[in-house]
């Protein structure tokens, strides 16, 4: 073979004598030049110019360079975008999205483009997990996001895209502009989809009046001809253009071997059409044009509001995840030098100082170092609620300055903020399918099966009564089942039940939250930071030995030094205020939860904490003073104690109103505490909890769990309400979880849901919401149950025709999927 | 009656001169925002006001 | 269906002069035939930026669309092909001969994307090109001339019908 790469002289010789592209000699008269690969090339006539200017444009000049040599290069035989994956195994590309893991792993999260079904997911996720080498994939529906982990020793990440391109999926990486790009071109293709969908209804629905009014034989063949040819113009961009995603998503189903959803509409779509265009060519017959382009257009309205629903779901939770300012204002000389300079965020570390002007969103978790003001923290709480921030505050990243510039230093960027734990724990409970979800697309996939048997039971009935019953009354059963309850609206459901708990600043970390909330008959609370604000403030410091208030203070706030609880905090802020406080080492810290902190000053072993744990140090009894009426911790050493601190908590506003709202839904509420009885008592008191034995005070954290124990022992369905970081245990034991948090500590949070306000309000709305979701998916299913079981027979008797079907079945779906998007809050909104 | 052989098919090229301005109005973003223009004719403030220093609500979109 | 015979005829008889023409060109005769693909050239601007979208894609869908603007090139071949096969009078027919032509030229682009030195050092060979140029000449000519009996034939395969015979004679049927 002549592999002969031609040179740029040699390409000039010929260019004179010979067509370019064709290679036939040229004519003197008819010369047409085209610019190619840096040359004006000669070309014999206008065929050949246009084809060599179609591939020029089309970027594909290679092909002139390569065709005397093909197949040496393998890049040659690759199409462009698939070399466009090779840029992924890039390391520059990689940094900005793959994370390296501990032993090579790496991890990365990408955006799947297509998605039409949840078949399409399983697919996606069961050839991934076969890939040698891909540890971990978990792949969420609602957001359509693959989140892998895999050996980059074993296997590369274009060939992870090309796997998931081998199922007809595209995969980004994941990139909040991107996603957003996408979704909004997915949006409008369903919204053109739907609206093309309507004009071929109504204009075939014209055509089809005429003669549904008419009496047989009162309008003139021609006439009916030239409408049925009309409708079948009008019908076809409808069937091409909006009906493809059942019939992909048909073929899908049928490639793998499964019936799903798609498989019994993408089979009467297409019969239906068939059969009408046979009929209007041949000239007689049925036609069914109008039924056709009716239930086409219904079925996608409903999946358009069904697909809405959902893009709300992760919006609300989106929201949380990208509204990191794109730069920042370093200042990289704090504090001698006030001069800023503009940086990505992205390229933060913790230790920069950051500018934040009025207005400004903080580009990532820090404390403020100089100026006071309020920070808008609406993205945590649902609500623009102005917090009051000082020096020495924390903030978290993407909230907004709504006071005056603040100076803050950073502490944790990218992965790490506030934020990205917000939404990767958002994403956790979307990607775990809930149980329901399971079921129901298993009974789905059955339930089509059943009605391809049952359509074909009916054609074959109907086939000896002669004429097109048959063909008529098998259509009208495909038509008018309503699989739609389980599959399409039990999501619907969920998600606008999840988008609406995330506006009110609940966020449901596990996928079962929903289900559990709704069944919840117990609530028990803890006091300390969960029914009383999270900040406490020292009220008195009580010497009980030979150390004065400052001595005192500074060896409390020194022994409460990183700890997290409220009680450390106020001690701190109380050390910040105090001028005599003055700085001491601790060593051999040790924290027992629920009890106190032990360390050692100076070489002498102090404890603070509760009575009982400072009092097994001191080994004295207390001397006895006035019963504290507030929270109060005790320092001590060995064989003295040495002080009482009390405590000011102020219960939350609205804690009162949270557990009255808890108690007119039906729940019972429970008060566990590690505080003296007095404080306990008067704070039950005052939220109006009269069972004595539901308060709980001077709790162990084995007393704790234990009582949820015996709660649950009892049958009854427990949430616990907690800070998430001294009660972990316990809180694990609940069959709900709800950690309250301030924003900040979420890192720590390990619990099924976190109120990311501190309003306790968002309980009880909360428990209304899961219960109402829990009856609305009832609702949907006994619907479906009956709706079915009433249709079905129906139209197998001949009672139903096709439009007739259509409409039901497409009534049917939308009453389910508007059912299901009432729970979202504001009601329906397509 | 005759006159239907001319406006039938008038009326089907009418049907695809709509779906022609639909896929224009789609692709020019016509139909991305169905509340934002609700909103704003209710918020559009023509009185002249000195500039204020509210802080920033962020709504659900 | 009464007038049509006379635009059948029309057509039939534009088609065969397009092939004269064509063969002419092929034969490197005369190239007359250059003037109407300038004028499609025109046209051809419009479509060309969405041909350049598709050409590349490995989308079945795309390879479709893009075969069905490819018909729009201003090449001379093409748009006698095209007129024959609309003179055919049926679109079973027209895309049979649409299916002919692909399928004839086929081995040509093959070959030009192919480096092998032999076959197309054939195709250079000026005598191999006259000749083939001058049977499509040929073909047009013929043509023209059956065209009173078009009235009585039906299509072009009815031209081939005294050929037939004459195999089937051969044949001893």
């Amino acid at each position: 073979m002549n592999t002969h790469v031609m040179t740029a002289t040699e390409l000039e010789e010929n260019a004179a004598g010979r067509c370019f592209h064709c290679d036939l000699p040229l004519r003197a008269a008819s010369r047409f030049d085209v610019f190619v690969d840096g040359a004006q090339r000669a070309m014999c006539c206008a065929g050949c110019a246009a084809v060599a200017q179609t591939i020029v444009a089309a970027g594909l000049a290679d092909y002139y360079r390569h065709r005397s040599a093909p197949g040496n290069r393998p890049e040659d035989r690759m199409p462009q975008w698939m070399r466009d994956l090779e840029s992924f195994d890039i390391e520059a590309v990689r940094e900005r999205f793959v994370q390296r893991g501990e032993a090579g792993t790496c991890r990365a999260e990408l955006l799947l483009e297509g998605v039409n079904c949840p078949a399409c997911v399983w697919l996606v996720e069961q050839r991934l997990k076969r890939l040698p080498g891909v540890s971990e994939v978990s792949v969420n529906y609602t957001a359509q996001r693959v989140r892998i982990a895999w050996a980059d020793a074993q296997v590369r990440l274009s060939s992870i895209l090309r796997t998931v391109a081998d199922v007809g999926l595209r995969a980004h990486p994941f990139d909040a502009a991107h996603r957003t790009a996408l979704r909004l071109k997915d949006r409008r293709r369903r919204l053109f989809e739907l609206a093309l969908a309507a004009l071929g209804m109504t204009q075939v629905m014209m055509y089809a009046v005429p003669v549904y009014l008419s009496e047989a034989g009162d309008i003139a063949p021609e006439f009916e001809k030239l409408m049925r040819w009309a409708s079948l113009f009008l019908t076809l961009p409808v069937v091409l253009v909006c009906a493809r995603t059942f019939f992909s998503g048909a073929w899908r189903d049928l490639s793998h071997w499964r019936v799903g959803m798609d498989v019994p509409i993408a089979l009467a779509t297409a019969s239906a059409f068939g059969a009408s265009t046979w009929a209007t060519v041949a000239g007689g017959g049925e036609v069914y044009f109008d039924s056709l382009t009716m239930f086409v257009f219904l079925l996608l309205g409903a999946r358009y509001i069904e697909a809405e629903s959902r893009a709300r779901a992760v919006a609300a939770i989106e929201r949380l995840s990208h509204p990191l300012p794109a730069t920042a204002a370093c200042v990289p000389g704090y504090p001698d030098s006030r001069e800023t300079r503009m940086v990505a965020s992205a390229a933060l570390v913790p230790g920069d100082t950051v500018l934040v002007g009025s207005g400004g969103a903080i580009p990532a978790d820090g404390t403020i170092l100089e100026g006071a003001g309020e920070v808008n923290e609406a993205l945590l709480s649902g609500e623009a609620r102005a917090v009051a921030k000082g020096a020495g505050d924390a903030v978290v990243g993407g909230t907004l300055n709504a006071g005056s510039p603040l100076y803050v230093r950073i502490h944790r960027v990218g992965a790490d903020t506030v934020l990205a734990h917000i939404a990767r724990l958002a994403d956790r409970a979307l990607g775990e399918k809930p149980r329901f979800a399971q079921v129901a697309d298993r009974i789905a996939g059955g339930f089509s099966l059943a009605v391809l048997i049952l359509a074909a039971i009916t054609a074959l009935a109907w086939l000896p009564a002669g004429g097109d019953g048959w063909f008529s009354n098998a259509i009208a059963v495909l038509m008018v089942t309503c699989p739609c309850a389980l599959a399409l609206a039990t999501p619907a459901a969920l998600a606008a039940a999840t988008s609406n708990l995330s506006s009110i600043g609940l966020l449901a970390t596990r996928s079962h939250v929903m289900e559990t909330f709704a069944r919840v008959t117990d609530v028990v609370f803890d006091k300390t930071g969960t029914l009383t604000q999270s900040e406490m403030r020292v009220a008195r410091i009580a010497p009980l030995g030979s150390l004065g208030t400052d001595a005192i203070l500074s060896m409390a706030a020194e022994l409460e030094l990183g700890s997290g609880h409220p009680v450390a905090r106020a001690l701190a802020a109380e050390a910040r205020d105090t001028p005599g406080v003055y700085a001491i080492g601790a060593a051999r810290l040790t924290h027992r939860a629920g009890e106190g902190i032990e360390g050692e000053i100076d070489g002498q072993r102090l404890r603070i904490g509760t009575r009982a744990f400072v009092g097994a140090l001191v080994g004295t009894p207390l001397p006895a003073r006035a019963a504290p009426q507030r929270s109060q911790v005790l320092l001590g050493r060995s064989g003295e104690w040495l002080a009482r601190i009390d405590l000011d908590e102020a219960l939350r506003p609205d804690a009162r109103e949270a557990l009255d709202g808890l108690r007119a839904a039906g729940a019972r509420i429970h008060v566990l505490s590690g505080d003296a009885p007095a404080a306990v008592y008067s704070i039950a008191r005052e939220l109006g909890i009269s069972e004595a034995a539901s308060v709980q005070s001077r709790s162990t954290p084995r007393f704790k769990l234990e009582y949820v124990e015996s709660l649950q022992r009892k049958g009854y369905v427990v949430a616990m309400v907690g800070d998430g970081i001294n009660d972990a245990p316990v809180l694990a034991k609940a069959a709900l979880s709800i950690a309250m948090s301030g924003g900040t500590d979420l890192a720590r949070a390990n619990s099924d849901m976190v109120l990311l306000s501190g309003r306790l309000k968002a309980l009880a709305e909360g428990l209304v919401v899961a219960r109402k979701t829990r009856r609305v998916i009832a609702q949907n299913i006994a619907w479906a149950i009956g709706y079915n079981a009433i249709a079905v027979p129906m139209a197998m008797m001949g009672w139903i025709s096709p439009w007739a079907a259509a409409l039901g079945m497409s009534a049917s779906s939308l009453i389910v999927v508007g059912n299901a998007a009432r729970l979202q809050r504001g009601g329906i909104r397509a | 009656m005759e006159a239907l052989f001319l406006l039938i098919p008038l009326s089907v090229a009418a049907v695809l001169a709509l779906v022609v301005v639909l896929w224009w109005a789609v692709a020019a973003g016509q139909f991305d925002d169905f509340e934002g223009p609700v909103n704003q004719v209710l918020m559009d403030d023509d009185t002249p006001q000195p500039p204020q220093q509210s802080p920033q609500c962020t709504k659900d979109v | 269906m009464h007038d049509t015979m006379v635009l059948r005829q029309l057509l039939f008889a534009m088609a065969n002069l397009m092939l004269i023409a064509l063969g002419l060109y092929l034969a490197g005769l005369w190239h007359g035939i250059t003037a109407l693909e300038r004028a499609g050239a025109i046209l051809w601007r419009r479509i060309q930026p969405l041909a350049a979208g598709l050409l590349g894609s490995p989308s079945v869908r795309h390879t479709l669309a893009l075969g069905a603007l490819w018909g729009w090139i201003p090449c001379g071949l093409v748009y006698s092909m095209l007129l024959s096969a609309l003179a055919s009078g049926g679109p079973a027919n027209g895309a049979l001969i649409m299916l002919a032509f692909g399928l004839g030229t086929l081995p040509n682009l093959l070959v030009m994307g192919w480096a092998a030195g032999h076959a197309r050092n054939y195709l250079r060979i000026p005598a191999l090109r006259m000749g083939a140029g001058l049977v499509v000449t040929g073909f047009g000519a013929v043509g023209l001339w059956r065209l009173p009996q078009l009235a009585k034939l039906d299509g072009w395969g009815a031209m081939c019908a005294p050929a037939l015979d004459s195999v089937r004679a051969f044949l001893g049927a």
